[in-house]
């Protein structure tokens, strides 16, 4: 049995398409039952749609052999024990620093408000800017306009939310897609199973 | 907190637990001596400089602490093969000599989320013989320690490290960069390396595009050896993996291969090799080729070995 992990959500609109495409269908009932293991049209495939910053976690630890994860969570998670083996282009956007303006960033230590705490210590580590990080779970754009940060590291799409509220998108940290991975393990034991899915997926990239 | 809690990571094994563990010990280490390998027991605690070499990974996990009698600094070994390098450095022997360990090791933090804190490494080494016979008789020895312990049937992949460090030795890149292409290859991320390279300009470029993608079956050293065709230093590499292909074919041993595997430690210099099993999502054993491992101890010295952590594999009895 071959368990693929999906991420919910946005993400999973745009990758049920490419999997059918692919040869892996989930009936609607499945998907619109309450149930968290899902069968597929293929008697040797499961699939499982869970939080997409999970997804790493269970294909980590090896509850799923496979999963569909955004390279933001991939970083953010540090993603061990993996292999990311394509790129599968959808669900994409950028992993930015944004603030009022450019001089914000012009701290001694600069206060950053974000959920991607790893990601964002990382980058200012590597600039070799001192910073605190304040862990927020929503609403990042609010931060620096209510004094709690000079900045924000979060995701950006089209960046009509920064926009509406006074941010400006300065620096790119990250491009942004959703990757295929796979577990270590499972690629070298179940390697007849899951090349011909990579093989597969890519063909239709 | 109640007085009986463990630390986080620390474990202990009872009763039943603890008999399975003890004899699958005595019947690992009743194994070992047959086959002419000879226990070592490492002290816990040493000079820290001895127990680092130069793995950065290895320092990351060694607890460390001031010795209150010299002033100097002591580490908690994190990892056996270090001290091995110190003993057959300090033997000063010329001819082959053959270890083997089951020590309880301490890290600062665990390898992954299913393992302790403080695991039983068991492990058996091999110096003084650069020859293939003895990568292969090490990996025959954890075959065979894999089967004691009732876990089959084993998926042996192998890979050589000597491939990526000889083409990294062809470009002149920092030390930051080479780290960030080994993370990429260690986690064989394709569109990583393609913004990579896109972003650093590699001689060898076309080269590393193509180590990652080479794994599978024995077939794919006949593919190696077509794309290093030029490389002198890589082909000699994939003869020599065909060659250990064909001592464990003999052996009734098969293998796959992955020529981007680098996941093992900093120290290895050569062959690598890794056991799995479908019922667990990591590598079981792990070990490889690391000649010159005694270097910083004044003895270069040819070095082959492997190791597992025997508490966990003793509790998939249970």
């Amino acid at each position: 049995m071959l368990t693929i992990a999906l991420s919910k959500g946005r993400i999973l609109e745009q990758t049920l398409p490419l999997l059918e495409k692919a040869g892996l269908t989930i009936a609607k009932e499945e998907l619109n039952s309450r149930q968290l293991i899902l069968d597929t049209n293929l008697a040797d495939v499961q699939v499982i749609i869970i939080r997409a910053t999970d997804v790493p976690i269970f294909v980590q630890h090896g509850a799923a052999d496979m999963g569909i994860a955004g390279k933001d969570v991939l970083l953010e998670h540090g993603a061990n024990n993996l292999f990311e083996v394509l790129n599968l282009g959808i669900a994409k956007c950028k992993l930015v620093v944004a603030a009022e303006s450019k001089d914000k960033l012009k701290q001694n230590t600069l206060k950053v408000a974000t959920k991607y705490v790893n990601s964002a210590k990382r980058y200012f580590q590597n600039k070799g800017q001192s910073c605190e990080i304040i862990k927020l779970f929503g609403a990042m754009e609010l931060a620096p306009k209510v004094g709690l940060a000079h900045c924000i590291v979060d995701l950006v799409d089209t960046g009509n939310t920064l926009k509406a509220n006074g941010l400006i998108a300065l620096e790119r940290i990250e491009q942004i897609s959703a990757r295929l991975v796979v577990n270590v393990a499972s690629f070298k034991t179940k390697n007849t199973q899951i090349k011909p899915w990579i093989q597969n997926i890519e063909r239709i990239l | 907190m109640g007085v009986w809690q463990l630390p986080e990571g620390i474990d202990e094994l009872t009763n039943n637990q603890a008999l399975v563990f003890e004899s699958l010990r005595r019947q690992l280490l009743d194994l070992y001596a047959n086959k002419g390998f000879g226990l070592v027991i490492p002290p816990m605690v040493e000079h820290v400089n001895s127990l680092l070499l130069t793995s950065d990974a290895v320092d990351e996990k060694t607890f460390k602490l001031l010795d209150p009698i010299s002033g100097k600094m002591l580490g908690v070994h994190a990892d056996i093969t270090p001290q091995i390098a110190r003993i057959d450095a300090k033997r000063g022997s010329d001819s082959v000599e053959k270890y083997c360990y089951i020590n309880s090791i301490l890290k600062t933090k665990a390898d992954d989320f299913y393992a302790s804190r403080s695991p039983i490494q068991a492990g058996a080494e091999l110096y003084g013989s650069d020859d293939i016979s003895a990568d292969v008789e090490v990996i025959e020895l954890m075959l065979k320690s894999l089967k004691l312990l009732s876990i089959s049937p084993i998926v042996l992949s192998l890979g050589n490290v000597a491939i990526f460090d000889a083409l990294i030795a062809q470009e002149d890149i920092s030390i930051q960069v080479v780290t960030q292409l080994r993370a990429i290859f260690s986690r064989r991320s394709m569109p990583d390396l393609a913004v990579f390279l896109n972003n650093n300009v590699l001689k060898n470029a076309d080269l590393f595009t193509h180590l990652i993608t080479l794994e599978g079956g024995s077939d794919i050293l006949s593919e190696a050896l077509a794309i290093f065709s030029h490389f002198d230093q890589a082909k000699t590499v994939i003869e020599g993996l065909i060659a250990i292909d064909k001592q464990l074919n003999i052996k009734g041993i098969k293998a796959i291969f992955d020529l981007s595997e680098l996941q093992a430690h900093e120290y290895h210099t050569g062959i690598v090799f890794s056991a799995y099993n479908k019922n667990y999502a990591k590598a079981l054993a792990q070990g490889g080729r690391y000649n010159g491992i005694g270097k910083s101890f004044g003895k270069s010295r040819a070095a082959t070995g492997f190791s597992f952590d025997l508490k966990f594999l003793s509790q998939s009895h249970f």
